[in-house]
Formats: C-alpha cells, sequence, structure tokens
C-alpha cells in the first residue's frame, strides 16, 4: 500500500474518530472548564483521542475486507497486537463488532450489524 | 451482610463452571444473591468495610464504613444507560484487567445490588452520566457514611486472594504476556468474559495450541514458614484443561505439577477423565525457569522428577496455578482478638470436629478465610456457621438481648 493511501485511511479513520460522542464530549471539557486537575484530563483525553483513531482504523479495515484476525489488522493497521486485542475487547463489549468464525489459528471478527 | 466490593458474589462469581460436575456456576449463585438481596431479614451494606467492632455485655456493636458510591441505590434502577455514555475506559479488576469498564460502573453484568458505583480516581467529572441519568440518581457529591449496627453474633468470610505469581520471578509473569494466572484463564473460558468465552494468547491473539500449566504456585514452594496446600489448585487446572481441550480439541496441554495432586470426593475420577477422555498430560516435574523465544512462545526448564533429568519444552501459553492466600482474616484476627494459624488464616477451635466455632465467643468463621477449601467445601461450612450463630441468636432472643440478626 502507497504512503498516500496509508496517510488518506489514517485520516479517515480520525475523522470518524471525531464524529462519535465520547470523542466530542470529552474534547468539550477543554472549552468548558475541566473539573479535574488539567494534567488529569490531558492524559485521558489523549488517550481517548488515540484510542478512538485507532478503533476506527480496525472497524475501517473490516468494513473494507470483511472478517479479519487480530493478527490481520495488527499487520494492516501497523498498531502492535496487544493493542489490537485490548481494542477488539472493548469494541466487543459495546457491541460494535463481534466474533465471526476462526482463520489460520486465530478469531475472525466483523462488524457486529454487517 | 457487609460487602467490601459493589456487588456481592465474591471470587465465585468470577467462575465459570466448577469442578468436578462442570456445573454452571453462575446458575447456582445468581439466585442466592437475588435472595439475599430480597431477603426481609437480610440488611446488604455492600461497597462498605467494617472497621471496629466493640463487644457489649452479649452483643456486638460492629461500626461499618460505607463507601460513597456516588449514585444514589435508592434511585439508581441499574438500567446501565450512563456506562453507555461514560467516555471514561479502565480495565476491569474483575475480568483479572483484561477486560474494560467505565469509570460508572457495575463489576459484572448480574452484579447485586444492580446499583452503578462511580470509580472517582478515574472519573473526569464531565457529567455525561448526570446528563443522561433520567432518575437524577448521579451524586458527586455523596460521603462515606459510618453506619453502626448491632449483632448477637458474626461470621467471618472475608474469603482469599491470589498468591502473587511475581514472587517466582523465574516464571516471568508479568514481565511475558503468554505467562497468565489461572484466574485469567478462568475469565477467558468464561462465556459472559470479555473475550465471549475464547482462549487466545494475550500477546497476539493467537489460539494457543500447546498450553503448560505449572502447579503450586504459592506459599508452599516459597516460604518455608508458610507449609500448607491451597487445595484447589490440582483440580481447578485439570477443570480449566478439559474445558480448553473441549474448545480447541487439537491443544496439546500438560500440566507440570511438582508434588501430590490433591485428593477429595470425585476428584479421582475427574482426573482420569482428564487424562484418559481428554488426552491431558501429567508430569511430575519442578519448572526451573520460564524463558520467552522470540516468536512470543515460551521454553520451559524443567526437572523431569521421576527420571531426574533436565529437559525442555517450548509452549504457546504458560497458566500459572497460583495458590490461595487468606484476603483479610489478618485484620479481622486484630480487629475481633480471633486467633490465626498456618498461613495467617483464622483458626477454628477444632479443625476436624468444629471448624467453623472461633476462640471469641458468638464469631463464626467460613470459607478460605478458614483455610483453603474448595465452593462446595465452603458452602457447607457456610451452612454449618449459619446454624452456629442463629443458635446464639435464639439465645439471646429469649433474653430479649437482641432483635436483629447480622454477618459479615
Amino acid at each position: 500500500m502507497s504512503e498516500k493511501k496509508k496517510l488518506a485511511k489514517k485520516t479517515d479513520a480520525a475523522i470518524e474518530a471525531f464524529k462519535t460522542e465520547r470523542l466530542r464530549w470529552v474534547l468539550g471539557i477543554a472549552q468548558r472548564g475541566p473539573k479535574v486537575d488539567e494534567q488529569k484530563y490531558k492524559t485521558v483525553s489523549s488517550k481517548i483521542m488515540r484510542d478512538e483513531i485507532e478503533r476506527q482504523m480496525i472497524v475501517g479495515e473490516i468494513k473494507e475486507k470483511g472478517p479479519r484476525t487480530i493478527k490481520e489488522l495488527s499487520e494492516a493497521t501497523k498498531l502492535n497486537s496487544r493493542d489490537v486485542l485490548r481494542h477488539i475487547i472493548a469494541l466487543r463489549k459495546t457491541g460494535v463488532i463481534s466474533e465471526a468464525g476462526e482463520r489460520e489459528g486465530g478469531y475472525l471478527y466483523k462488524v457486529a450489524s454487517s | 451482610m457487609v460487602e467490601k466490593n459493589p456487588s456481592i458474589g465474591g471470587r465465585a462469581a468470577q467462575l465459570s463452571k466448577t469442578f468436578p460436575d462442570l456445573d454452571c456456576f453462575a446458575c447456582t449463585l445468581t439466585p442466592r444473591m437475588l435472595e439475599v438481596d430480597k431477603h426481609r431479614n437480610i440488611r446488604l451494606l455492600t461497597y462498605s468495610e467494617v472497621k471496629d467492632v466493640r463487644r457489649d455485655g452479649k452483643i456486638f456493636k460492629v461500626r461499618v464504613l460505607k463507601k460513597p458510591r456516588y449514585v444514589d441505590e435508592t434511585k439508581c434502577t441499574g438500567c446501565g444507560v450512563c456506562a453507555q455514555h461514560c467516555p471514561v475506559e479502565v480495565a476491569n479488576d474483575f475480568d483479572e484487567r483484561i477486560g474494560v469498564r467505565n469509570a460508572i460502573y457495575v463489576p459484572f453484568p448480574n452484579a447485586v445490588p444492580q446499583v452503578y458505583v462511580i470509580d472517582k480516581e478515574h472519573c473526569l467529572k464531565c457529567d455525561l452520566c448526570q446528563n443522561v441519568c433520567t432518575n437524577k440518581a448521579v451524586n458527586l457529591q455523596q460521603q462515606p457514611e459510618t453506619i453502626e449496627v448491632e449483632v448477637g453474633a458474626i461470621i467471618v468470610t472475608t474469603g482469599y486472594n491470589l498468591f502473587d505469581p511475581r514472587r517466582y520471578e523465574e516464571y516471568g509473569f508479568g514481565k511475558y504476556d503468554n505467562v497468565i494466572t489461572g484466574l485469567t484463564l478462568e475469565r477467558l473460558l468464561t462465556p459472559s468474559g470479555p473475550t465471549g468465552g475464547h482462549v487466545l494468547r494475550l500477546s497476539d491473539g493467537r489460539i494457543p495450541q500447546k498450553v503448560a500449566f505449572i502447579q503450586c504456585v504459592g506459599p508452599k514452594g516459597r516460604d518455608s514458614s508458610n507449609l500448607y496446600c491451597s487445595k484447589v489448585c490440582c483440580m481447578y487446572a485439570t477443570k480449566m484443561a478439559e474445558l480448553l481441550k473441549e474448545q480447541v480439541p487439537s491443544a496439546d496441554i500438560t500440566i507440570y505439577y511438582p508434588d501430590a495432586l490433591a485428593k477429595g470426593d470425585g476428584f479421582d475420577e475427574f482426573y482420569e477423565r482428564a487424562k484418559n477422555e481428554f488426552g491431558v498430560k501429567y508430569q511430575k516435574a519442578q519448572v526451573k525457569e520460564v524463558v520467552e523465544k522470540p516468536a512470543r512462545n515460551l521454553l520451559l526448564h524443567l526437572k523431569n522428577l521421576e527420571s531426574n533429568k533436565n529437559i525442555e519444552d517450548e509452549v504457546d501459553m504458560v497458566v500459572l496455578s497460583t495458590g490461595l492466600v487468606p484476603a483479610a482474616s489478618g485484620d479481622f484476627g486484630g480487629i475481633l482478638s480471633l486467633k490465626t494459624g498456618i498461613g495467617n488464616f483464622l483458626e477454628a477451635v477444632d479443625s476436624k470436629k468444629d471448624s467453623v466455632t472461633t476462640n471469641v465467643e458468638g464469631v463464626f468463621v467460613a470459607g478460605v478465610a478458614e483455610a483453603p477449601k474448595d465452593i462446595a467445601k465452603s458452602m457447607e461450612q457456610a451452612h454449618a456457621a449459619a446454624m452456629k450463630a442463629s443458635a446464639v441468636l435464639e439465645k439471646l432472643e429469649k433474653t430479649n438481648a437482641l432483635p436483629v440478626k447480622s454477618s459479615q
């Protein structure tokens, strides 16, 4: 995949991430003035931002190519497989993705509504 | 009933199936939890801790600290809308930190009571939960509350924690993702768990094909002054090996045990079934060291205790069968002046003839707080302790000393 295409994918994921209620609400706190320690707010909000973008990259990859394993998702997104697993667990909990059988020694995940 | 966690259920609520009959344990536990919550003679104080116990004549005055949930128990219906909106995500201790929860949460879906709690340490005070709660149950101003209860008898059932496997540095727990504890495997095997009951390697999500269980990862092998056997590890390893085999029939599973396997009712048959029907391998061996290989596989250096030869075994995943240590018996020993014995477990007056009566009149003990034991034996002991306590209460009632009952 060309560098340009990779960047476009990341940008798409970021756009999707910024559409989520979770990220918009958290970023909105900055404008309203956080009620917690500024450092804590910064640490938590940047983690949420990173997580949401990475999750959109994962969901985008599955939407584009169909059910994928953690190994495949990690290779395609260049995210560490431990982090992909963490995102899969969170996305599974919120019902965004679900299991879809196995392939080459790993479980496949699909977008739940598809 | 005083429970320090937001939900009752204890460790047993974390388990998928019980040995030796592989019963679904949630099916046994959940109705009992609900019964306790709805019982007219039981006052349930969750997210609360006993701070102090004073004897006053024939009765006890117990001071309980009720920690703030920041959610009004009388208003919360447990609908869960707040958690769906909460932007903060935290590793869930109930899932051995593999699963996630929000800053406003119930530890597990069938928690009792179904009342949410805010983890203030992680909460961003973003007010979203307050905005979405139609019952206005969120109250960030809630303060800790001290409650005094008068009781005629006390039953200590403070249970256990897992022995910290980091003390066996040579096994690499905490350093290698694919070295996990038995309780973590249990959460992976649980259908309502974080992976939907699918066992996978935490490093890369691969389905493990070769798994080694290392037994006796507990005080027994590490601490010469605490020579006790945790009693349940051999059987829980056997149970999980069977469940894993059901899920991944091609898996090659070996249980490395340095010492004799614990025995109990039906345990022999269970062990024979694992060996003969499921093809689980048992090897008497002492694992010396676990080393991670480049593909995140693990190389075990071990001594075969039958041939006395040093051997190696490369596996995908290592499960440490960690032993049990008392959770708070030591504290309760202090608060109630109870005697503690080997490993700091509470000592009953006679471990053979009466394992529930303690050295303090009116105080009884049950479950792992007294000594390591399985769920069935804990339940038997709890029934015995309840009977003993009710006999004390009956006597007090006859003398009009006390109209209410309580236990810990």
